[in-house]
């Protein structure tokens, strides 16, 4: 536990002291305010159109929830999709390529732990991200008198599900990054195989055969979609945990194979 | 302490390491010199855990590098080849991760830290960037990082290399002060400073130990070359004859020098007492004229071309 956290506060130190951290943080809260302000005026479009017609005494038939967190989630999710690879890149390919990695393999360390401490640290990153997305929410509701209702339970867990798809992209990416000493050919990579997961069931959306559904389980989407709506399930969280753990415990043996490959 | 048995190391086809055996005793530090590719830099990583042997066994204390990984490596302090660093760390901050991961104890760190920076002489750029360091400090700081966690063993790949005169001498003095408390492998090209350092010396030539003793005794395995070179004006015959006269030289070879008239003598000794004024008086006496009198040492430098020339004798 202590050489995790030891390689965790390394790790961050890292991650900030080469401004990646910060400028990563800075393009996300950037791109998802900027979605933020456009969904706003959609939505102010729609309750405009919806006074003006005259229905002043019926139900308002739109949910905050719905039309607006719902979407912006889903862009934060693609906004993760680009920012992720490069927070992940440097993370083994890095260490390979100065020769660090030989420094933490003759360490008394487990691969485990350089591995855990690693995907910690960038975990950590998303932690901004999230708490800048409920003040955004809170300052909206607070700034508008509309009475709208947010329904706070179904956005935290759409943004528990952001960290969850944040940690699944983050696992893949350290694993692809523990294969190669380049960073450039990590990034590209790790963003090649997570949008081919992500829409890997589009494709199948008219389909009816064992494939497609097989292929509809797979996608990273798929499952996201069901906590950007607010909806908690089982089998959605069981894929993102065993996703996370399969790609860490290939990290792991991935740093086994690399010790008896010899590095170059 | 270290003890490496029938080590070999196969990249593909390549053999790297070919049945090399040998052993460290505690306090002894031992130099490993060879030509570059050798195979120093991979018979180093083994040992440290870094590379797992083709065949073979290393032994670090009673812990086999291979079942007691972790146990090994924390007795070895590592200064690969390469000098790796963590560019945006700060150099002090990169001692105390160093000194974490290696194990030290939380109330100990401050101390540990402060002993290395003080025998690394790093003190003064303790607060800096790694990135902004010159060569010769980072070296120092890669020397540090391997010695913070205080180790019983240290390998150093190298360890004077990119430092200027002054530095190299105040590190080798700080390697040798380990002699009898620490257990050290260190490889060099530059002879030397494996002379001045270490104990004892393993030469390695084409991933094999092609030799290994203290100095002294690698001195008596080598050749006899030339003792003293002479550059003599004069006739040839006449002085190549007088020198033979002497009852302290065995042979005296001479050679044409680009100067009209002078000649090169190549003199080897025997046993008996040598006066080399005798040799001056002679030339003055007989009005030849002596351009230079150089002695030369039997020095590491030609122990150990005299081996690898005989080795790759030996296996024409």
């Amino acid at each position: 536990m202590k050489n995790i956290l030891s390689i965790y506060k390394k790790e961050l130190r890292l991650i900030f002291s080469t401004w990646i951290g910060y400028i990563i943080i800075a393009v996300f809260i950037a791109l998802t305010g900027y979605f933020f302000q456009d969904m706003v005026d959609q939505f102010a479009r729609l309750t405009a159109q919806f006074l003006s017609s005259g229905q002043r005494g019926g139900v308002f038939p739109y949910n905050i929830n719905d039309i607006l967190f719902r979407y912006w989630l889903g862009n934060s999710s693609v906004i993760l999709l680009f920012v992720i690879p490069l927070l992940t890149m440097r993370s083994f390919s890095e260490e390979k390529k100065s020769g660090t990695i030989e420094m933490m393999m003759t360490s008394p360390l487990r691969h485990y732990q350089l591995v855990l401490g690693k995907y910690l640290a960038i975990l950590t990153v998303l932690v901004p991200l999230i708490i800048y997305s409920i003040l955004l929410v809170i300052y909206f509701t607070a700034l508008n008198d509309v009475p709208v209702t947010v329904q706070w339970g179904l956005f935290l867990v759409g943004l528990l599900g952001l960290v969850l798809l944040g940690g699944a992209f983050i696992a893949l990416g350290i694993f692809i990054s523990s294969m190669t000493e380049n960073q450039i050919i990590s990034a590209l990579t790790t963003f090649g195989a997570l949008l081919i997961i992500w829409v890997i069931g589009w494709s199948s959306v008219y389909s009816s055969t064992g494939f497609g559904e097989i292929l509809r389980r797979i996608s990273l989407n798929n499952h996201y979609e069901n906590f950007a709506k607010g909806v908690i399930s089982l089998s959605d969280s069981i894929y993102f945990i065993l996703f996370i753990t399969f790609f860490l415990i290939l990290t792991v043996s991935s740093l086994g194979t690399t010790r008896w490959r010899g590095i170059k | 302490m270290i003890k490496v048995q029938n080590l070999t190391k196969q990249y593909g086809k390549f053999t790297a390491l070919k049945d090399v055996s040998f052993e460290v005793k505690k306090g002894e530090i031992l130099g490993f010199l060879g030509p570059n590719g050798a195979g120093k830099t991979t018979a180093m990583r083994i040992i440290t855990g870094f590379l797992p042997p083709t065949s073979g066994t290393v032994t670090i204390g009673d812990y086999d590098i291979m079942d007691n990984s972790i146990e090994c490596r924390r007795m070895i302090g590592y200064l690969p080849e390469t000098v790796p660093l963590y560019d945006d760390l700060i150099v002090r901050e990169s001692l105390k991760f160093y000194a974490r991961i290696k194990g030290v104890l939380s109330k100990d760190i401050n101390n540990a830290v402060e002993r290395t920076l003080h025998d690394c002489r790093i003190e003064d750029v303790q607060n800096k960037l790694i990135r902004t360091l010159s060569k010769g400090y980072r070296q120092r700081v890669g020397l540090a990082q391997a010695l913070i966690s205080n180790p019983e063993i240290l390998i150093l790949d190298e360890p004077t290399i990119g430092l200027d005169p002054k530095q190299i001498i105040e590190i080798r003095e700080l390697i040798r002060g380990f002699s009898g408390k620490r257990t050290v492998i260190l490889s060099s090209h530059i002879l030397p400073e494996v002379s001045v350092i270490c104990n004892r010396i393993a030469i390695i030539h084409k991933g094999q130990l092609i030799a290994q003793d203290s100095e002294e005794n690698l001195t008596r395995l080598a050749q006899k070359g030339p003792n003293l070179l002479m550059k003599i004006k004069g006739p040839n015959k006449n002085i190549t004859s007088a020198l033979m006269e002497k009852n302290f030289i065995k042979t005296v070879t001479s050679d044409k020098s680009n100067i009209p008239s002078v000649y090169d003598y190549s003199i080897v000794f025997n046993d008996s007492p040598k006066n080399r004024q005798e040799l001056s008086k002679l030339v003055f006496d007989n009005s030849w004229d002596l351009l230079s009198m150089e002695p030369v040492s039997s020095g590491l430098e030609r122990i150990f071309i005299d081996l690898v020339n005989r080795y790759e004798e030996a296996r024409a």
